[in-house]
């Protein structure tokens, strides 16, 4: 006589095959939420890292009257001369001078593109523009 | 007459239970890691801003002579603080404006709202002579100094700056 009953692995194996894709499901979307947090951290800094640039600048060449200065920006960046702070999408840093303006010669809000800049201290003032 | 019994096998119910149990584990932990090296890299960052700060500021302290030049005459008037004066020392009288002047003048002109300061002003051997500022607090978050020498008449003296928050 041959007894053949059905084991219950099926259901058991179901379950367990389940719970390992729900799991997998979870890893892939921690994985991707992470992922999104590193390129934006990635931009931050790079944003930061141009800020700081343009700060250290404008820092220094308020001390070296007649100097002037060419480099390269990666990101936009909005100058504000009153509030001495330097803003971009995701970042922004301070400086601790005042006599900031533009290429026109205001010291309202401006903005600064990406691209080569050119900062100079004339007159008491340090003018930051595209160039 | 021959009897073949097929039994349940166990290795899912105990075997899988544990492993996904440990797999679940190393997520968690794995995650949390993440967020702990995220937090340090913004303190980091925070630091990093902090000495920039410092440095930048103890820069156009000792090394500019201010705007206007004689700003130490009329101090509500001051755009840019400079203790330097035309031979490259430290000025004196600039200096002791600079300790008197308000403590929240002083930030909002050097634009470090965001953080407390203290200058300290040492002799050679380090002894304070003078200082303007909050002293750090314990529970300070961060603290960042800065130590500059300078010649104030033919003395040596040390100028610290601390930032903290």
């Amino acid at each position: 006589m041959m007894k053949n009953k059905k084991g219950s692995i099926a259901f058991e194996a179901v379950t367990i095959i389940f719970i390992i894709f729900m799991l997998f499901i979870g890893s892939y979307a921690v994985y991707q939420q992470k992922a999104r947090e590193l390129i934006l951290s990635k931009a931050e800094l790079d944003e930061r890292n141009d800020c700081l640039h343009i700060a250290n600048a404008v820092t220094s060449m308020t001390m070296m009257p007649g100097a002037s200065l060419n480099f390269t920006i990666y990101n936009a960046m909005t100058v504000e001369p009153a509030g001495q702070r330097i803003q971009s999408s995701s970042s922004f840093c301070t400086f601790p001078v005042k006599n900031i303006r533009n290429s026109t010669g205001s010291s309202d809000r401006f903005t600064v593109n990406a691209g080569r800049i050119s900062i100079t201290s004339e007159d008491g003032y340090v003018t930051i523009s595209n160039t | 007459m021959k009897t073949l019994i097929f039994k349940k096998a166990q290795l899912f119910s105990i075997d899988g239970l544990i492993s996904i149990f440990f797999c679940i584990v190393m997520i968690l932990f794995i995650m949390s890691l993440w967020n702990l090296y995220a937090l340090r890299l913004n303190e980091n960052l925070d630091s990093e801003e902090m000495q920039l700060l410092s440095f930048q500021i103890t820069d156009v302290l000792m090394k500019y002579e201010g705007s206007p030049s004689n700003w130490q005459n009329n101090p509500e008037n001051v755009s840019i603080i400079g203790l330097r004066d035309e031979t490259g020392k430290l000025d004196e009288q600039k200096l002791n404006t600079f300790i008197q002047m308000n403590y929240t003048e002083v930030k909002q002109i050097l634009n470090i709202e965001r953080f407390e300061y203290q200058m300290k002003i040492r002799d050679a051997n380090g002894n304070v002579i003078n200082s303007s500022g909050i002293n750090a607090s314990i529970n300070a978050e961060q603290v960042v100094s800065t130590v500059r020498l300078s010649l104030i008449g033919n003395i040596t003296r040390q100028i610290e700056l601390t930032l903290w928050k």
